[in-house]
């Protein structure tokens, strides 16, 4: 639970009171302050089909098509060079999202989403792969633990505006 | 009476009462306000095979002019057993009240298993004097075998019984609208002429107006468990078994007006005059040749000598101290010698003792007992009376004569024990425990009428449940507290008939139960004082009168009260005696200075979890305020916590007096000696005597009577006393104006007033939970959370106090963990196996047993080892979740954990087909038992892939099992990124002008409503570092307390998934 509160000295006890303005879930805040999910990744970890794997997890989180009408497609912007490169022109599926992604997207104060940016590792190299515009995610609770438990909790990351 | 008789005279016979249990609703009080408006003068109960309510009916309707008849409906089994019919026995005098006394007593005792408790005809002879019968209409044996046209048979019956009952057999006419009655009334009629017998007319009474009808059909399927509607329901009541009155009798049997007199006949042949309020003490066996009296003054002596020793020293005859000990146990036992209460001081002494030397902890005092020096040379008490100016008068007053209550309380587990062994020593004949009488309360009655009603379960759970927990609460209560109780009721027609009928049921009686402590001894047979009544498995001897209706009859009450403390106490003392290292001497608990400073410096820091009567939350704020320094203190803190006290401004001006801000005046300069301890403050009944005594000449004695007349306020009685107190201050020279100041100030306190013989004693008992917190803090906390095994809350909120006392919590081990939570030689708590969800006695035991051979090497192990007719599956599951199996393989947690689940079921069929083989004797080629399995089950975590548990699921099952989280916390994974989000974690949060994002799981909601009538909820955020209170106003609350309430609920995880 994630709290806006006033925070002050208690005159009767000498601790301190709170009062709370506004009470939000931490999917709620993520979903109005993160801006990125960056997975950090092993080649050695991977399985051979991974590009596919990782995209239907994310499917279902993704921003729908009226979302991302005035935004325009954009391809995966690879720093390094990699197969994961190709994710998003194999898998575009626009409109067609299980009922879920509408509830996951419902809410007024859904934010802007998230990108994904996949730091890959692998014996001699090392690169970021920041996916494209319609990979863009809801960082719901269910998608960072599917993540997590999907490559490990410590490499799952979110960053905040 | 006789004067307005009216004309033809009648009374009701047969009527049941609530207290019948199978049947009937009237319940006394109404019943009695009815006659008196119809001008009934005497009505006879008779409650089916009990005699529940007799003492109340009996004192209750004298009072109101009206003659009881006593008496009871019993059933009558043939001797061949093959029928059961109805009998009404009613009690023409004292010879007949003991008889049926012992009748009724007998149907339970002598043949427990009986599901409905009947006598064989039989065994009646010799048993029915000073009994009168009436036959039991057409459900009698005459009436069977008058309906069945056997004339003969019935003839032959009625001389039967007419033998039994000479003079005082009537046959009994009833016309409710049954079946088959007037056959029965004519063929009986005819009997009666033909035989020359009486007969009489009875309504079969079950409630009072005829409206009730239905509220009674109600509460017969309710204790049949059947619905109304249901097809197979027997229909053995109509709407006519009501109180009728005189005229409609008279009209119903007016082709029989003998039977309507005869009725009247019956009220004038019964005449029963029972002694009450005469209090029979049982006698104790004191030895030959000398007197109770004597025996008791010279115990007493030898005990005081014995406390002197032990207060002041072998040489304490030289210090000077003894004289005024010796003055005032001359006075008390001249007092209880005087009201012959000796053998009551014995009894209670002795089965102290017993205890005491049977290792079964008890209290160090309760209530108003600690004030007497015998009770304390006896050592009925340990508290010395003089000391702390406790009075003998507020426990005894030699002026107004009532029966002394010594309160005991006992370590929970050897009450039973303690009971047993006065039964053994005065006689099973003599001793039992009192009966309890449940009634259908607001709650439970909701479901019940909703079931029978065939309601929905889901109306009646949702309304049963806006009905609030509260001791006493009732439905009106309910629906003026919560108003969403009315709304829901006012918009659903269901609703409104269940609520319909539930107003007319509650309060009534619904079952029976055994009070927790009460005994009583008889000083001869307890029939001779009171019906007696046990459970179908003859276990459970109670008495049929309940704790008030016992004394009544005139039996002696002991309250033997459960305390969880002192269990408490007695696991820790133990627990650090048989630590303690060699040449250390034992803990005394019973000898601990009262003056230990790191003891008040402890309650002065308000850590005063797991402290007995000091660990509320309003508890701990007032104790803040207060700083106690002395035992003096403590005494106080039991007596301010009350809301008198807190309400009336009392603990604010003893606060300040005591820190200086007001300076502390006494009314008068004599009064210092008394109300120093309390800064001027008049906080204890005491207090009020010890003023009349000092200021106004009054006696002890007569100043409790001032005190009882203060507490009741009855205005006549206060401006007796107002005057006697005021000639008093005269005589002794005191300001007349400056004495009535006093009375006043006396008259306003003395309802506040504690009684501070019972605020010592547990104050006493708070001391030394305080001593074993400061100096044994894990032993101490070791046993607490032992006696709150199965408190799951409890073990949250002490484990955190674990924590915040840093002592090292040992997690669950299956090799290291007892039953119970005990303390390692590093001084960590080891996790008691017992707190385990799922893991009884038993399985525990199965476990230790097996672990004696040695530690546990992995999971096939275990389960090979251990009986699995004890340990099954569920148990190992529990065992994994909580993390007692975590050292048997290598890992994480998470993935230990995961392991061990998964294979679980390949080890639990290991061991089984293990055993199997063991059993048909199936060796392996080296000539062993093989161990099937083995090599596949055993460590075949290389064989087997299993994913990690996520970190929330292992909290959440973790949560589960043992009820908090133990080897982490839910907000672990989150902190990294919530130090995106928020500025502090909540133990550096610090007051700010603006508002800040503050982040945790919600530990705990609860609402208040403020002074405009808005909602309020206070919810506490824990971030692991600590917790923090915040409120959420009406408007803020409204919009969040759905979303909020759910998270609670569901274990305060912050995320979804795992839910």
């Amino acid at each position: 639970m994630v709290v806006e509160c006033a925070v002050s000295i208690d005159d009767y006890n000498g601790g301190m009171r709170g009062r709370g303005k506004s009470v939000m879930t931490l999917s709620q805040a993520r979903k109005r302050n993160a801006h990125r999910v960056a997975l950090n990744l092993e080649s050695e970890s991977l399985g051979s089909n991974f590009c596919e794997h990782l995209a239907r997890i994310l499917e279902p989180y993704r921003k729908p098509a009226e979302v991302l009408e005035v935004e325009g497609a954009a391809t995966a912007n690879g720093l390094g060079g990699s197969s994961a490169a190709g994710i998003s022109t194999r898998h575009q599926h626009p409109g067609q999202f299980p009922p879920s992604v509408h509830t996951v997207w419902g809410a007024a104060d859904e934010g802007e989403g998230c990108q994904v940016m996949v730091r890959y590792q692998r014996a001699d190299s090392i690169g970021c792969i920041m996916l494209g515009q319609e990979w863009i995610v809801s960082p719901a609770d269910d998608l960072i633990q599917r993540l997590r438990l999907e490559y490990g909790k410590d490499k799952v990351v979110l960053s905040y505006k | 009476m006789s004067e307005n008789l009216p004309n033809p005279p009648f009374a009701h016979l047969r009527l049941h009462t609530e207290f019948s249990i199978n049947d009937g609703i009237v319940t006394i009080k109404p019943l009695i306000v009815r006659l008196r408006e119809l001008s009934m003068p005497a009505v006879a109960i008779t409650d089916l095979a009990n005699m529940f309510s007799l003492i109340k009916f009996y004192t209750g309707s004298l009072n109101a002019g009206i003659k009881p008849v006593c008496g009871c409906d019993v059933l009558v089994e043939s001797d061949d057993g093959s029928k059961q019919t109805r009998l009404v026995l009613l009690v023409k005098n004292e010879v007949g009240y003991l008889s049926l006394t012992k009748l009724i007593s007998e149907l339970y005792t002598e043949n427990p298993s009986q599901s409905e408790p009947s006598v064989c005809k039989s065994q009646l002879a010799g048993r029915v004097d000073g009994l009168i019968a009436l036959s039991g209409a057409q459900n009698s044996d005459i009436g069977l075998a008058l309906l069945a046209d056997e004339k003969d048979l019935a003839k032959e019956l009625l001389a039967e019984w007419e033998q039994l009952f000479p003079q005082s057999f009537y046959l009994e006419l009833q016309r409710v609208g049954k079946a088959e009655e007037e056959d029965y009334i004519d063929a009986a009629v005819a009997l009666a002429i033909e035989t020359n017998s009486p007969v009489v007319a009875t309504n079969d009474v079950r409630f009072i107006d005829q409206d009730d009808f239905d509220a009674h059909e109600v509460r017969v399927c309710i204790n049949e468990r059947r619905t109304l509607d249901d097809s197979r329901r027997p229909h053995n009541y109509t709407d006519q078994q009501y109180l009728k009155t005189r005229d409609e009798m008279g009209e119903l049997f007016s082709d029989i007006p003998e039977a309507l007199e005869n009725s009247w006949e019956i009220v004038k042949r019964c005449n029963l005059s029972l002694v009450l309020d005469k209090p029979c003490l049982p006698n104790y066996p004191v030895p030959e040749g000398m007197d109770m009296e004597q025996y008791f003054s010279e115990l007493s002596s030898d005990g005081l000598r014995e406390r002197l020793r032990s207060l002041y020293g072998d040489d304490y005859e030289t210090k000077d101290v003894e004289k005024p000990y010796w003055e005032r146990l001359e006075f008390e036992l001249g007092v209880i010698n005087q009201m012959g209460f000796a053998g009551y001081f014995l009894i209670v002494m002795e089965f102290i003792q017993w205890s005491k030397d049977n290792d079964i902890p008890v209290g160090p005092g309760r209530g108003s007992g600690a004030g007497s020096i015998v009770a304390y040379a006896l050592r009925i008490t340990d508290l010395d009376p003089l000391k702390y100016d406790l009075l003998f008068e507020r426990f005894l007053n030699p002026e107004r004569v009532s029966m002394p209550d010594f309160d005991v309380d006992f370590c929970i587990e050897g009450r039973d024990r303690v009971i047993a062994h006065v039964a053994e020593l005065y006689g099973k004949d003599a001793v039992s425990q009192i009966i309890t009488f449940g009634t259908m309360a607001a709650k439970a009655v909701v479901r019940d009428v909703a079931r029978v009603q065939g309601k929905p379960y889901m109306l009646a759970d949702k309304l049963s449940k806006l009905i609030p927990f509260e001791p006493g609460m009732t439905l009106k209560k309910a629906f003026e507290v919560e108003p969403l109780l009315g709304e829901f009721v006012d918009s659903d027609e269901d609703a409104q008939e269940i609520m319909e009928m539930a107003y007319k049921l509650e309060g009534i009686t619904r079952n029976v139960g055994k009070h927790a402590g009460g005994v009583v001894i008889a000083p001869t047979k307890l029939t001779d004082f009171t019906p007696l009544y046990c459970d179908e498995s003859g276990q459970g001897l109670v008495t049929q009168f309940d704790k008030n209706d016992v004394e009544t009859a005139g039996l002696v009450k002991f309250d033997f009260l459960g305390l969880r403390t002192l269990t408490i106490i007695d696991c820790a003392v133990k627990m650090i005696n048989a630590r303690a290292g060699e040449g250390e001497p034992p803990v005394d608990i019973t000898k601990l200075p009262l003056t230990d400073e790191s003891v008040y410096r402890l309650l002065q820091k308000g850590k005063t979890t797991a402290i007995f009567q000091l660990e509320s939350r309003g508890m701990k704020d007032l104790i803040k305020r207060q700083v106690p320094s002395s035992f003096e203190d403590i005494i106080a803190l039991v007596a301010l916590f009350r809301p008198g006290p807190l309400q009336s401004g009392m603990v604010d001006d003893f606060i300040d007096r005591k820190h200086g801000r007001t300076q502390v005046v006494y009314p008068h300069a004599e009064l210092e000696p008394v109300l120093g301890n309390t800064y001027g403050v008049i906080l204890y009944q005491e207090q009020v005597m010890q003023i009349a005594q000092v200021l106004a000449n009054y006696s002890l004695a007569g100043a409790d009577i001032l005190r009882k007349a203060m507490g009741k306020k009855n205005p006549e009685v206060m401006a007796k006393q107002r005057s006697l107190f005021q000639e008093g201050a005269e005589a002794r020279g005191i300001d007349a104006d400056l004495a009535a100041s006093i009375f006043d100030l006396m008259e306003k306190f003395a309802g506040y007033g504690f009684n501070k013989s019972h605020s010592a004693a547990y104050a006493l008992v708070s001391y030394q939970t305080a001593w074993l917190k400061t100096h044994h803090p894990a032993c101490f906390m070791a046993a607490v959370l032992t006696a709150e095994m199965q408190n799951t809350d409890k073990i949250v909120t002490l484990i955190d106090e674990c924590r915040s006392m840093q002592l090292v919590i040992v997690p669950p081990d299956i090799n290291r963990g007892q039953f119970n939570f005990t303390v390692n030689e590093k001084d960590e708590i080891v996790y008691g196996l017992g707190a385990i969800k799922g893991l009884g006695e038993g399985p525990v035991g199965s476990i230790l047993a097996a672990r004696e051979e040695g530690p546990f090497t992995n999971l096939l192990d275990i389960c090979q080892r251990v009986d699995t007719q004890n340990v099954n599956k569920r148990t190992m599951e529990a065992l994994v979740r909580s993390g007692a199996l975590d050292n048997m393989v290598e890992g994480d947690l998470d993935y230990a954990r995961a392991l061990l689940s998964a294979l679980l079921p390949q080890a639990m069929q290991a061991a089984e087909q293990s055993s199997r083989n063991q059993a048909s004797g199936v060796e392996d080629m080296f000539g062993e038992i093989a161990p099937a399995g083995t090599e596949d089950a055993d460590l075949s975590a290389s064989n087997i892939t299993v994913r990690a548990w996520a970190e929330q699921h292992r909290l959440k099952v973790e949560k589960d099992t043992l009820g908090l989280w133990l080897s982490g916390h839910p907000i672990d994974e989150f902190l990294d990124e919530l130090s995106h989000i928020t500025k502090n974690r909540l133990v550096n949060l610090r007051p700010e002008r603006g508002p800040q994002t503050i982040a945790g799981v919600l530990h705990s909601i609860r609402t208040m409503k403020n002074k405009v009538g808005d909602t309020i909820a206070f919810l506490v955020l824990d971030d692991s570092s600590a917790r923090f209170e915040f409120s959420l106003f009406a408007k803020e609350y409204e919009k969040y307390r759905e979303d909020a309430t759910q998270r609670c609920d569901h274990g305060g995880g912050v995320r979804g998934k795992h839910r």
